[in-house]
C-alpha cells in the first residue's frame, strides 16, 4: 500500500513539475509586460496553476466514498472547529485541524483538506480577493504537513509537531497571506511597502501561531488516535 | 432575499460579478472608477439595506487609511505637496495613485459583498460541478456538515455542561481543554457516521456508473435578454480599453488619454454594464408599487 501512494504522489508531482517549468515563467513573463495590477494577476494565476494538479490528481483517481466521507467529515470539522471556540474571537483552530489531517492521511488529502475548507470557510464568513490564496496557503499547510508525517512516529510526538505546526503557520500561511495583502492594496511595491505590510501582519501571524500550536498540543493525541482507528478498522485513506 | 437578479440564472450571475471584478481591479482611470464605485455602492445599499451602512463605513476608512498611506511609500512623482522626517517627499502625484488604490480597493470589496449575497453554493456547484464530480460532491458534502457540525458540538456542549465541564467557563486553559473534549467527541461521533453514510453511498451504487444530475435553473427567455446586454456593455468597455482609453499612469506624472468618443462609448457600456443588476432591482420594486397601488 505505501508503495501505491508513493507511485500517485509522484504522478502528481511530475505534473506539478511541469506546470512550474513552462507555465510560471510564461506567465512572469507575461506579468512584466502588464502594467498596473500585474502583481495581483500574475501570483493569482501561478497559484491557480499550481493548486491545479492536485484537483486533478484527486478527479483522476475516483475516489472512494469511505475516503471521500471521511475527507468532507476533516474539512467540515476544520472550518466548525472554529465555532466550538467562539468565546475566543481570533482562536482559530483551522489550521491546527488540518496539519492533524495532513500528518495522519498524507500530503495529498492534507492539501485537499486544507484547500476545501478554506474555500468553504469562506462561504461563511465572506469571499473576497484573498479567496485563491486562502485555499493556496492552508492547502500548502496540510501538503507540507504531509510531508511531514512521512518522518515516521517522530512527526506525531507533540513538541516537534508543535515546533512544526508553529513555525508552518508563522512562516508558510502567514507569508502567504500577507503576500495577497501587499498585492491587493499597496498601489507601488518597494522595499519598504512590503516590509511594512510583513511587520503589520506579523502580530495577528503570531496570535495564529500560538493558537496552532496550543490546539496541537491538546488536541494531536485524541485526534490521532481517532483518524487511526478509522484507518485500521475501516481501511479508509490507504491507497 | 427579494433581490430580481440573483432570480436569475447562475451563468448570468456569475458572468456580472467575474465582470465587474476583474474590470474593477485593473481599471484604474478615475472616470471608469468612479463608474464602478457608484454603482457598486447602490448595489450593495440595494441588496442589504440600512444594515449594510456600517460595512460601507468601515469600508470607506479603510479606502481614506489607504490613500493616505500609500504615498508614504511611493515617493516617486514631480509635484511635492510637503516633506517630512529629514526632507522625504509626500507628492501630489503619489497621494492621486494612492486614492486611485482606495478606490480599487473598496469598489472590489463591494462588489465581493454582493457576490457573497447572490452567488450562493448551490450556484457555485450548478456551474462548476460538472467539470469535476469528485470534489463538487466533496464540496457539497462539506457545506452540509458544516451546520450539522455546528449542532451537533452544541449538544455535546450542553453535554458537557450536565457534568459541569462546560467549554465556555473556567479559565483559559479550562475552556481550551474543555473545547478540546468537545471538539475530540465531535471528531468520534462524526467519524462514525462518515463510515455509515459511505456504506449507504456504496450500496446505492455510488461509483457504479456515471452520476446523474439534477437543479432547478432554466435560461429563460430574460436571462437571454440581460446576458445579451451584459455581454454588448463589455464589448464597448474592452474596446476602449484596448483602444487605451482606459490607461492611466499616476506616477512619476500622471498621464491620462485624452478624452474622445470612445471614452464615452467605453464608460457608457461600463455603466450599462455595472448598473444592470440594480436597474433590475429598482425597475421591480416600481412596478410592483404601481400594480398594487392599482388594487
Amino acid at each position: 500500500m505505501e508503495t501505491t501512494a508513493k507511485k500517485k504522489l509522484g504522478r502528481g508531482i511530475i505534473v506539478a513539475i511541469l506546470v512550474i517549468v513552462l507555465l510560471i515563467p510564461a506567465t512572469l513573463y507575461l506579468g512584466t509586460k502588464l502594467s498596473g495590477r500585474q502583481y495581483y494577476i500574475t501570483s493569482l494565476l501561478i497559484i491557480l496553476y499550481t493548486m491545479l494538479p492536485f484537483f486533478l490528481a484527486f478527479e483522476k483517481r475516483r475516489p472512494q466514498a469511505r475516503d471521500l466521507v471521511v475527507l468532507a467529515v476533516m474539512c467540515a470539522i476544520a472550518v466548525a472547529s472554529r465555532l466550538v471556540f467562539i468565546w475566543a474571537p481570533h482562536f482559530k483552530p483551522m489550521a491546527a485541524i488540518i496539519i492533524i489531517a495532513g500528518v495522519a492521511f498524507g500530503a495529498e488529502a492534507g492539501f485537499l483538506v486544507g484547500a476545501m475548507s478554506a474555500f468553504v470557510s469562506q462561504f461563511f464568513w465572506g469571499q473576497g480577493p484573498w479567496t485563491p490564496w486562502q485555499m493556496f496557503a492552508f492547502g500548502m499547510a496540510g501538503f507540507l504537513a504531509g510531508l511531514f508525517g512521512r518522518l515516521g512516529p517522530v512527526a506525531r510526538k507533540r513538541i516537534p509537531l508543535c515546533i512544526f505546526g508553529g513555525l508552518e503557520v508563522l512562516l508558510v500561511v502567514g507569508t502567504i497571506l500577507n503576500s495577497s495583502t501587499l498585492f491587493t492594496v499597496v498601489s507601488h511595491i518597494t522595499m519598504e511597502s512590503a516590509a511594512a505590510i510583513y511587520l503589520a501582519g506579523l502580530p495577528v501571524d503570531a496570535i495564529q501561531a500560538l493558537a496552532t500550536v496550543l490546539m496541537l498540543l491538546a488536541a494531536s493525541g485524541p485526534m490521532f488516535e481517532k483518524l487511526d482507528r478509522v484507518k485500521t478498522k475501516y481501511g479508509v485513506m490507504e491507497g | 432575499m427579494d433581490d430580481v437578479f440573483s432570480g436569475y440564472h447562475p451563468a448570468v450571475n456569475f458572468l456580472f460579478f467575474i465582470g465587474a471584478i476583474v474590470l474593477g481591479m485593473f481599471l484604474a482611470h478615475p472616470l471608469f472608477l468612479a463608474v464602478s464605485m457608484t454603482s457598486s455602492v447602490l448595489y450593495y445599499l440595494l441588496l442589504s439595506g440600512k444594515g449594510g451602512l456600517k460595512f460601507l463605513r468601515s469600508m470607506v476608512l479603510m479606502a481614506l487609511l489607504l490613500s493616505l498611506l500609500n504615498p508614504l511609500f511611493n515617493t516617486r512623482g514631480g509635484t511635492v505637496l510637503f516633506s517630512y522626517w529629514k526632507g522625504r517627499p509626500f507628492t501630489l502625484e503619489a497621494l492621486l495613485y494612492g486614492i486611485a488604490t482606495g478606490g480599487v480597493f473598496f469598489t472590489i470589496m463591494l462588489w465581493f459583498a454582493c457576490y457573497n449575497k447572490i452567488m450562493t453554493g448551490d450556484k457555485f456547484l450548478y456551474l462548476f460541478g460538472r467539470r469535476a464530480p469528485a470534489l463538487s460532491l466533496l464540496f457539497s458534502m462539506v457545506l452540509r456538515l458544516v451546520p450539522n457540525f455546528k449542532k451537533k458540538a452544541a449538544v455535546i456542549a450542553t453535554a458537557r455542561k450536565c457534568v459541569g465541564r462546560a467549554p465556555d467557563c473556567g479559565s483559559s486553559r479550562q475552556r481550551l481543554e474543555r473545547g478540546v473534549e468537545v471538539l475530540s467527541v465531535l471528531t468520534s461521533w462524526a467519524l462514525e457516521g462518515a463510515v455509515e453514510t459511505a456504506d449507504s453511498m456504496k450500496s446505492r451504487g455510488y461509483g457504479s456508473g456515471m452520476r446523474s444530475r439534477f437543479s432547478i435553473y432554466r435560461f429563460r427567455k430574460m436571462d437571454r435578454i440581460v446576458a445579451a446586454v451584459m455581454v454588448l456593455g463589455l464589448f464597448f468597455v474592452l474596446g476602449a480599453v484596448f483602444l487605451g482609453r482606459a490607461a492611466i499612469t499616476y506616477t512619476p506624472a500622471v498621464i491620462m488619454p485624452k478624452l474622445d468618443w470612445i471614452t464615452v462609448a467605453g464608460l457608457a457600456g461600463y455603466g450599462v454594464f455595472l448598473f444592470l443588476p440594480s436597474f433590475l432591482h429598482i425597475w421591480e420594486d416600481v412596478t410592483w408599487r404601481i400594480l398594487r397601488s392599482r388594487i
